[in-house]
């Protein structure tokens, strides 16, 4: 009664929340539970048929699924860790300098991020180009052999994290960046006059006090790269070989190509686990590391 | 003293050269991208290709302005795009209000679905939500482009934390003051909370703008299709004419380049907003 | 009631009637793929866009029905599968279509209306026999045929002639009797060159794409390969005679040097552009392509210096063997329909879309129609490409086959996989052999999950 009586109390918040929370639920809450319901079935153009664990059986015996997943990991693996490595490096290095010259360097930074992932795409599909290409034009101008950078299942993944790492960073910067200047300043002031070493400052300062902002980076980081999916579609389809076939677009492929719903669904839960799984761990292992 | 200024200085220098690179990385496909966009498509072909263009010519925008559906597209993005972020201004700002200020059952319950639902990948929402939106025969239709697009979190969570800096005295004397709850959220809360809405709304036009998965997914029709999903399908068409295509790149990076000039302080720091806490 | 109330309510009654006269007007929703088909009166100078047909001949249509409405909706190819299955699973689909897609399966379900009590007498002679056996179920007929033949990958070759007399070649012979795969080859060497004297072969007799699958399918059916058996239960493309024909190719390029590096990462725009800029003596393709030279010459496209007429030859074959020739048609296909009278004016309206007059149409894309009366007419003063559709026309009649197997064949699923074996074999990292066992490894998976 008194959970009522509140209730009625506080009806204006409810209706505050109301409008929103009701397309919220309407347009993402009720898909993500459909999504697991759908997820045993099998659902395509001709039939709807409760299946219940099928295709999860499905999934994880098609070698396709486990070559994708491995691409996915190489691919996030690749890209977090150097395009976060760059945006530490690119945040440190401008912190010195007076504001003209950050807030310059960090518009060129956050730059790309506005061209959509299209277009950004697109670009590069054409500097990849192997007889006209912007790369190999430098590959031969410093003596090297031209590259069929997309087409060689050797070199087709790397060039696309190398993309992402090169383009990317820039909202990172951006945060970085913040939650450095509300670093105190003498702390890094004191550590110079001892003597300690820009590396030292960094390890034992700078790192430890962005912790925050950088798990929060690394966590939002890992979900948006593990989701990468326009540039496969413009640029490589999954190819050559399958060599950038991703998880995301093996399930886009699998949903709105073949048209199998449930696969698809399932295909997409597994993905919801895993990143859960990877976030969780990425908590437990920053914030156990080392107290200095 | 002066060992200490110089190795500054030299420190600096270096710094001054690794960034220049590494922004001139990030900032050379770009500027490629227009040079391409304005060359004769036969010096495309070329090898070596030319750095800066001797005779830059408008062949190619002709060209892609010819296309009646290019305006089409582009109208759609706007339709979309300004749609979703008014509305969502509005909707979110109400929701994070009510999260941030009040104390009612359940607002915590409500504060938790919304931030952990901002960890669900995509690929999980779209395949139910394209047969719930193709069932309410929402499918190449702006209903379809829009709707699902507000009900994002992330506005409500930024919205949300924004809202619990602003100080309560101020809001409380209003509602002293006799004011209703709308009223005190019209006439003081939002005018308070400008910084954050143009931050919220300038983000929500950007991405409703670049935003590729959901529109290709829900557009059949070529006339529905917002301007990414048209990129997309010129690339197909037409994927070796590299100069027509940066045109069409150019195109369509050049509004949001022209938003981010403009509104530049927004984007540096509202990235801030609701993440450094 | 006073008076006043009667009339107005006699007027808003009207009124309704009125409205729901005009609201019951009937419409025809119709999907078809971008083909830039220039309807009449277009100006000759300038390139149809993908909406200007399917307006042109709605409108044509309305003002002949004025009671019913046609609505047209293009859809771009890649996702067109994609948008009709997403469109018969929530029951919005068209009433009628023409698109790069079918699936025997919408038969089994009863979701298409046989069009055999539609056709006359002169329509089932005028129709090659050909296209219309292609949408055949268990006797009945599924579409309204239209174009003959595609644009011709993997039914015929283009010759730049005058590479082949400056190599002393005589081409007459190749098309008029064919040539074998020794000819074939011996040609390809003369065919290849060191233009600019730097040392580095720049000139090459063909070239060839992984993704540009039907060319390559041509010389695998060539040596005898078959893609299953009678029942397509069973996927036999890693046959001796399979391996034998990617042999063939893989030593066109490492062994011979006669077709340039990077297969693995070319794709059919890439093999179009290598003819179009003669770095390449040879293309591929039919009328269709020849249309796509004149059409990219007149925009200009970066692969051009000139205007110039490729003749058609059939593809080379195995000495004792004939030479294959990939055949399909496309037409438009019938939903059911649950109103007798709306199928009729839905099936009108297809027989209105394959009627002589506006199938001619046809012939702005260079596309071969599927009647043989309109066929006989086209390029009516065009000595040059009346030839070239002549020959095309026998090659496809003597020699045409399916690559792809029969209707209800799920090879669109396989696909990837044969893409895929096609880029390892290319790039070395597996022999023949192994790619194809790869890929028939895969595509009986695929035959196993449909039983």
């Amino acid at each position: 009664m008194n959970l009522l009586k509140s209730i009625w109390k506080n009806k204006a918040a409810y209706l505050f929340i109301m409008p929103h929370f009701a397309l919220f639920l309407t347009f993402f809450l009720i898909p993500v539970g459909w999504g697991m319901y759908l997820s045993l079935f099998d659902y395509s153009v001709f039939s709807q048929e409760f299946i219940g664990f099928d295709n999860y059986k499905e999934i994880f015996s098609d070698n396709l699924f486990w070559k994708a997943l491995g691409n996915t990991f190489l691919y996030t693996f690749g890209v977090v860790p150097l395009w976060l490595g760059k945006a530490l490096l690119v945040t440190v290095l401008i912190y010195p300098f007076r504001k003209g010259i950050r807030t310059f360097f960090k518009a060129m930074f956050y730059l790309p991020h506005v061209s959509s992932t299209v277009i950004i795409a697109m670009i590069w599909l054409w500097v990849f180009n192997p007889n006209f290409g912007l790369l190999n034009f430098f590959m031969e101008s410093v003596g090297l052999d031209p590259v069929v950078w997309l087409g060689n299942k050797a070199t087709a993944l790397p060039s696309l994290i190398m993309m992402q790492v090169i383009m990317g960073g820039g909202s990172t910067i951006v945060l970085l960046s913040a939650a450095m200047s509300s670093i105190p300043e003498y702390l890094f002031e004191a550590a110079e006059i001892e003597g300690a070493s820009s590396w030292q400052i960094f390890r034992k300062i700078t790192v430890p006090l962005l912790k925050p902002t950088i798990l929060y980076s690394l966590v939002m980081g890992t979900i948006a790269n593990f989701q990468t999916f326009s540039n496969i579609y413009i640029m490589t389809e999954g190819g050559p070989e399958f060599s950038t076939l991703t998880v995301a677009y093996l399930v886009y492929e699998t949903a709105f190509k073949n048209y199998y719903l449930g696969l698809a669904s399932a295909m997409s839960m597994i993905m919801f686990v895993i990143l859960v799984a990877l976030a969780l761990i990425q908590f437990k292992w920053l914030s156990s590391n080392v107290e200095y | 003293m002066n060992t200490m200024k110089m190795k500054r200085f030299s420190k600096k220098t270096v710094s001054l050269i690794i960034l220049s690179i590494l922004a001139l990385l990030a900032f050379i496909p770009l500027y490629w991208m227009v040079v391409t966009a304005f060359k004769e498509p036969t010096l495309t072909m070329k090898f070596p290709p030319e750095i800066f263009p001797k005779n830059p010519t408008l062949q190619n925008f002709e060209a892609l302005f010819k296309r009646r559906d290019l305006f089409r597209w582009t109208l759609n993005s706007v339709i979309v795009a300004g749609t979703v972020t008014i509305t969502q201004i509005f909707l979110c700002a109400m929701a994070g209000y009510a999260i941030a200020k009040k104390r009612f059952p359940g607002s915590k319950i409500f504060f938790w679905i919304y931030i952990s639902s901002m960890m669900i990948p995509k690929q999980v929402t779209i395949v139910p939500l394209y047969i719930m939106v193709a069932n309410f025969g929402m499918v190449d239709s702006y209903g379809g482009l829009i709707l699902p697009s507000i009900a994002a979190p992330f506005g409500v969570f930024l919205m949300r934390q924004f809202m619990l800096s602003l100080p309560n005295e101020i809001i409380d004397a209003a509602r002293i003051d006799g004011a209703g709850e709308f009223r005190t959220f019209w006439k003081i809360v939002l005018p308070m909370s400008k910084p954050a809405l143009a931050v919220l709304g300038i983000f929500t036009f950007v991405g409703e703008w670049n935003s590729f998965l959901w529109p290709l997914i829900v557009t059949q029709s070529s006339k529905m299709k917002t301007l990414q999903a048209g990129l997309a399908l010129i690339q197909e068409e037409v994927p070796m004419e590299y100069a027509y295509l940066m045109a069409g790149a150019t195109f369509a990076a050049i509004p949001m380049i022209i938003v981010f000039l403009s509104f530049q302080k927004y984007f540096l720091r509202g990235v801030t907003v609701g993440a450094v806490k | 009631m006073s008076r006043k109330s009667k009339v107005l309510l006699f007027v808003v009654l009207a009124m309704f009637f009125l409205v729901s006269l005009v609201g019951a007007k009937m419409t025809i929703t119709w999907w078809i793929n971008p083909w830039r088909i220039a309807p009449p009166g277009f100006p000759a100078d300038q390139a149809a866009g993908s909406e200007d047909f399917p307006k042109w001949i709605s409108e044509e249509f309305m003002k002949l029905h004025p009671d019913v409405e046609v609505k047209y909706v293009v859809v771009g190819n890649t996702e067109y599968s994609q948008k009709m299955a997403a469109a018969i699973a929530t029951r919005t689909q068209p009433d009628l279509f023409k698109g790069p897609i079918w699936d025997s399966r919408w038969v089994e379900a009863g979701l298409l209306e046989p069009i055999d009590d539609y056709l006359t007498e002169e329509d089932w002679e005028d129709f090659y026999e050909i296209a219309l056996d292609d949408f055949e179920v268990n006797g009945k007929h599924y579409v309204f045929p239209w174009s003959f033949g595609t644009n011709g990958m993997g039914t015929s070759m283009l010759l730049y002639t005058p590479d082949f007399e400056k190599a002393g070649v005589d081409w007459r012979k190749i098309v008029e009797e064919g040539w074998t795969m020794e000819e074939f080859l011996e040609i390809c060497k003369k065919l290849t060159w060191d233009s600019d004297g730097d040392g580095k072969t720049d000139h090459y007799a063909l070239s060839f794409g992984a993704k540009d699958i039907h060319n390559i399918m041509n010389f695998i059916y060539a040596y005898g390969a078959k893609l299953s058996n009678e029942d397509e239960t069973e996927v036999y493309m890693n046959s001796p005679q399979a391996v034998e024909g990617l042999q063939f190719l893989i030593d066109l390029v490492k062994k011979y040097g006669v077709v340039p590096n990077g297969v693995e990462g070319m794709g059919v725009y890439d093999v179009i552009g290598n003819f179009h800029a003669h770095r390449t003596s040879m293309g591929f393709g039919g009328p269709y392509e020849i249309g796509r030279i004149t059409r990219y010459y007149l925009s200009q496209k970066w692969e051009f210096s000139e205007l110039f007429e490729p003749v058609i030859a059939p593809f080379p074959h195995v000495e004792g063997k004939d030479p294959v020739a990939y055949a399909a048609t496309g037409g438009f296909i019938v939903f059911k329909q649950a109103d007798k009278e709306k199928r009729d004016m839905v099936m009108e309206f297809a027989r209105f879309l394959t009627n002589k007059e506006n199938m001619a149409l046809l012939e702005s894309l260079s596309y071969l129609t599927s009647r043989k009366s309109v066929n006989a007419m086209l390029y009516e003063g065009d000595e040059y490409m009346k030839a070239q559709v002549d020959v095309f026309g026998d090659i496809m009649g003597d020699y045409g086959m399916e690559f792809f197997g029969s209707q209800s064949f799920p090879w669109s699923e396989m696909e990837k996989y044969f893409t895929a074996s096609l880029e390892a074999a290319f790039s070395g990292t597996k022999t023949p052999q192994q790619a194809l066992d790869y890929f028939n490894v895969e595509a009986n998976k695929i035959l196993e999950k449909r039983k």
